[in-house]
């Protein structure tokens, strides 16, 4: 009865987020993909060097604005201007997003 | 009782805060996550096939990963023009493989002499063989000795094409710090498709930064055998500023090659009858794919590797998939940090492969920065998408022509940045520049 009553809902809990994590875990998620074209630059863990900037741990909302910037012009930059113009918004939002969840 | 609901809460808390992911660890590993079976085996340790190896340890820690390389050590080409303008010392520009098999790649410091792509193995020098699920070959180039009369591999110990660094490096470096003031320097360039399009151009920017300081007499001269090359437009204005008249570009033309070379007397000649002599000769020949992708029947007719360019699996043989400077790439350059963006592209190829799923759209890029001097850096940048099954730039372009100091400064600063990163991501070792 007891191993019921915690046991049911744990193993529904397993269950759903089993479900909900094998899609991407079976294949490789495409900001993985994305991703990449950033870590070569700004180190595997987005940590950054002495001028290239740490974006690894970053706020989701101040990348992307900046990535969106980069893309319109209003930030000024060297280069992320001709790379920002390669992702869609959609694109930066996903990127935005893995980037924040680095340490 | 309390303690299971305790648990239970902490349990439900720890939903909350770090969402359905945390579950995970909780599950046994193969059905946390999916594992792909098999072995994949990566035929040279440059770029292309370092990353490769590191990323496929990745994205799936379970996989065998064998990487065969020969040599224990990496020189990187990027950055090797630092070298020969004096700048760093060669040993700056060396890595070991460590970080890689710290990652879970087994190295083989071995040289691959046979590959079978209907039994999927391959033959090494010392004897042994190995079976493979897929094969990654990431050869880099050879060249095409036979197209100028006089010079072959044992000539270039006495005029260096330093396109391969290492030894060749340094020798060139050697030179120049021999030659007296007021002596001569030329470069002869490849025909095009070659390794890294901006690095003649950087070469002769950055031996002209030594020679201003030291042998300021000195000139160079450029033989190119292209009519236009790669960030042609900054680089002039570059030399213009920094080295006025000291470097001049003969531009090429379809109808002139290289004829001969003379190693003994430094002497050219070209097909249409002119003679260049000079006091250090630095001749890069055309080239084509490593050799081992010619012994496995992996290239054209031009000597390159035709592939599928989602995936990098050679057109050729089923299972061996080509990625760096020996694949055709679409409108990707040859260079160092193109075969790091294929590199990520095919190992996401190869897992979904195993692992009968769909893989992901891919986006490539590239970035290549030169140095004109140390305070004075220029880029190319882009990014690609697959359209029509072929690897098309979207975005990107090099820097502005109008620019200020500052900007050209930053942009030197980045360079060396640049270098640290591509390092790290592709070979997993911190670089001490």
């Amino acid at each position: 009865m007891r191993i019921n009553r915690v046991g049911l809902p744990l193993l529904l809990l397993l269950t759903s987020s089993l479900f909900m994590t094998t899609p991407s875990a079976n294949g490789i998620e495409r900001v993985k993909i994305l991703a990449g074209n950033c870590s070569t630059c700004h180190g595997p863990q987005g940590q950054g060097y002495e001028v290239i900037p740490r974006i690894g741990g970053l706020d989701k909302d101040d990348i992307l604005k900046l990535l969106k910037d980069f893309k319109s012009g209003e930030e000024t930059s060297t280069i992320m201007d001709r790379h920002a113009k390669g992702y869609t918004q959609q694109e930066m939002e996903q990127l935005a997003d893995y980037f924040s969840k680095m340490e | 009782m309390t303690i299971k609901k305790l648990s239970r809460r902490k349990f439900i808390e720890a939903l909350g805060t770090a969402g359905a992911i945390s579950v995970v660890p909780w599950l046994p590993a193969n059905i946390a996550q999916a594992k792909s079976a098999g072995r994949i085996i990566i035929v040279g340790g440059g770029y292309g096939g370092a990353t490769c190896a590191n990323y496929l340890r990745q994205y799936d820690p379970g996989l065998e990963v064998v990487m065969v390389e020969a040599s224990k050590k990496i020189v990187t080409c990027p950055f090797s023009n630092t070298v020969i303008g004096g700048i760093y010392k060669i040993n700056q520009l060396t890595h070991g493989y460590g970080g890689l098999k710290k990652n879970g790649v087994k190295v083989i410091n071995d040289l691959v002499t046979n590959i079978d792509p209907s039994e999927k193995k391959i033959r090494l020098k010392s004897g042994e063989t190995l079976k493979y699920d897929r094969l990654v070959i990431s050869p880099g180039i050879d060249f095409k000795w036979e197209l100028i009369d006089g010079y072959d591999e044992a000539a270039s110990r006495i005029v260096p094409h330093a396109w391969k660094a290492g030894e060749q490096t340094v020798l060139l470096r050697k030179q120049l710090e021999a030659m007296p003031d007021g002596g001569k320097v030329l470069i002869a360039t490849p025909p095009k498709p070659f390794r890294c399009p901006p690095g003649p151009y950087e070469r002769a920017s950055l031996i002209a930064h030594y020679l201003k300081k030291h042998k300021p007499k000195s000139k160079i001269i450029i033989l190119d055998a292209n009519k236009k090359f790669s960030k042609q437009g900054l680089f002039t204005q570059g030399w213009k500023k920094l080295y006025p008249g000291m470097i001049e570009w003969i531009q090429g033309s379809d109808t002139t090659e290289i004829e001969s070379l003379d190693v003994k007397s430094r002497v050219l000649k070209t097909t249409f009858g002119q003679t260049f002599k000079a006091d250090v000769m630095n001749v890069i020949p055309a080239q084509k794919a490593g050799v081992i992708a010619h012994r496995t029947d992996l290239v054209n007719e031009y000597g390159w590797c035709p592939v599928d360019q989602r995936t990098f699996e050679s057109t050729k043989h089923k299972h061996i998939h080509v990625i760096g400077d020996a694949s055709v790439a679409g409108a990707m350059p040859k260079s160092g940090y193109s075969a790091n963006s294929q590199a990520k592209v095919c190992a996401a190829a190869i897992i979904s492969s195993l692992r009968s799923v769909p893989m992901p759209e891919p986006a490539y890029s590239n970035t290549c920065y030169s140095l004109i001097s140390p305070d004075y850096g220029i880029s190319v940048a882009a990014v690609y998408r697959l359209k029509d099954n072929k690897i098309a730039k979207v975005s990107g372009g090099v820097s502005p022509t109008k620019a200020s100091k500052r900007f050209r400064r930053d942009e030197a600063d980045h360079a060396r940045d640049w270098y640290r990163g591509v390092v790290e991501d592709s070979f997993a070792a911190k670089v001490k520049i």
